[in-house]
């Protein structure tokens, strides 16, 4: 509801919790007596405001949102307890004095609040929605039972992380830069919309690279030339694995055992031409391109790659109409040079950068 | 009965494949599968897509791992053991 057609009272009470939280009591999945009473709270809440005027709610919205105010985070964590039902049993919300022991509870929290500090911070950004969004997390996820949940994603309403294999995967809350990519995915669904598939698809992806390995280089003061600019160090188990390399895509594993060697391409003349059954049309493949790129530009500029590689990709992520939802790896080459010169002027360091970022990619 | 379970996306896009044998009837196969067959699209990033495939009589059907009737438990167990990188 909150990412179709934005509405400030629909998200400060997200209805999917309610819903999801009533369903998961109805079923007597979770008999943890306080759930079902959050899930009253909730479904009464809700209620009520349904029942009142639109100005009513919105003075309650703003109340409660604290959107008249200084922005703040609202973060909320659940236990998925290894199954396939979300968001799972509350485990702590903001304004708990208590953090969890859950380590994999800490991680996330400590991972929200490290990116909601980013966007905030950097680009005035007011959550995912930038009004000020409750960011829901659950952890220990299982899409079945009975099989590991290797992976972390964005279901377009809330964070989801499974624990991995043991064996080649560790929890998926360990890397901050995955907290921010999958947050980030959030950010995109409020701005560009980037279609996820094929070449918008590989943007989407991109993106998100891009400001997850921000958050962690913001949150580590690591200047750009001495980034390790690898995305996912930890959740691969093994010193010389990553899940992705921007400074160097198709090198982060090589001979892994059970992934073999990394297959992203670094530029456009080993674009992977892939169907769409396939990983939405290569959009985790060819997402190596737009981040190597990024990678150009920023090491070209030097310094904090957030301060001016960054602000440029916001920008033009952010700015309404800049970049059509089924862009093209060329239309974002075209949009991030126009911001360039916007933002430091035709022929700057900034915006002879970004073309040389998009040129060394071999996107033209 | 050759059945293969095709598993793609996630944080890392690879594709993993795993094949078994459905020896039980037709009619109980065409049953479950519309039980388990996904209905509405989801606004997922970085989720799994699971496609099942049948050789004799050719099907695909995209469906959901959350909740695998009975019947096809065994079955599943097997294709999640089973799954491989593509080559």
């Amino acid at each position: 509801m909150c990412n179709k057609s934005f509405n400030p009272f629909h998200c400060i009470l997200p209805p999917y919790i309610a819903d999801k939280l009533e369903n998961a009591a109805s079923k007597n999945k979770i008999a943890d007596k306080d759930n079902e009473m959050a899930a009253d709270r909730f479904r009464s809440k809700r209620n009520a405001m349904g029942a009142m005027t639109t100005k009513k709610k919105m003075q309650i919205s703003m109340l409660e949102n604290n959107a008249d105010a200084t922005p703040s985070l609202v973060q909320r964590v659940f236990d998925a307890e290894q199954l396939p039902i979300l968001p799972g049993t509350p485990l702590w919300k903001t304004g708990d004095k208590k953090l969890p022991t859950d380590k994999d509870a800490k991680n996330a929290i400590t991972g929200v609040q490290k990116t909601w500090n980013f966007y905030q911070t950097l680009f005035n950004r007011n959550s995912l929605n930038n009004m000020g969004m409750v960011i829901s997390q659950s952890i220990h996820y299982r899409e079945n039972p009975r099989k590991v949940f290797d992976n972390a994603m964005w279901d377009g309403e809330q964070m989801i992380y499974g624990d991995g294999d043991g064996v080649f995967t560790g929890s998926f809350t360990s890397d901050l830069d995955i907290i921010a990519h999958e947050l980030t995915h959030g950010v995109i669904d409020f701005t560009a919309k980037l279609a996820y598939e094929n070449q918008s698809g590989a943007l989407n992806e991109s993106f998100a690279d891009v400001f997850g390995i921000l958050v962690k280089q913001w949150n580590g003061k690591t200047q750009a030339k001495k980034a390790d600019w690898l995305i996912g160090k930890n959740v691969l188990i093994g010193s010389k694995y990553a899940l992705r390399s921007m400074k160097a895509p198709g090198t982060a594993y090589k001979n892994h055992p059970e992934l073999g060697t990394d297959p992203q391409p670094a530029v456009m003349s080993q674009f992977k031409v892939m169907d769409k059954s396939k990983d939405n049309g290569g959009v985790h493949y060819n997402s190596g391109i737009p981040n190597f790129a990024f990678y150009v530009t920023a090491n070209e500029l030097g310094g904090f790659a957030w301060e001016k590689a960054g602000r440029i990709w916001y920008e033009t992520l952010a700015q309404n109409g800049l970049l059509k939802k089924n862009a093209t790896f060329k239309d974002a080459r075209n949009a991030t040079i126009k911001k360039a010169s916007e933002i430091y002027g035709v022929n700057s360091l900034e915006e002879k950068a970004v073309k040389l970022g998009w040129d060394t990619a071999e996107v033209k | 009965m050759k059945v293969i379970l095709n598993e793609t996306g996630g944080l890392l896009g690879r594709t993993k494949v795993a094949e078994a044998e459905w020896t039980g009837p037709m009619e109980t196969w065409k049953e479950m599968l519309e039980k388990i067959k996904v209905k509405t699209k989801r606004n997922q990033k970085d989720g799994y897509r699971y496609v099942l495939t049948t050789i004799n009589p050719d099907k695909k059907t995209q469906i959901s791992i959350n909740d695998i009737p009975a019947p096809l438990k065994d079955l599943f167990d097997e294709l999640f053991q089973n799954l491989k990188i593509e080559p």
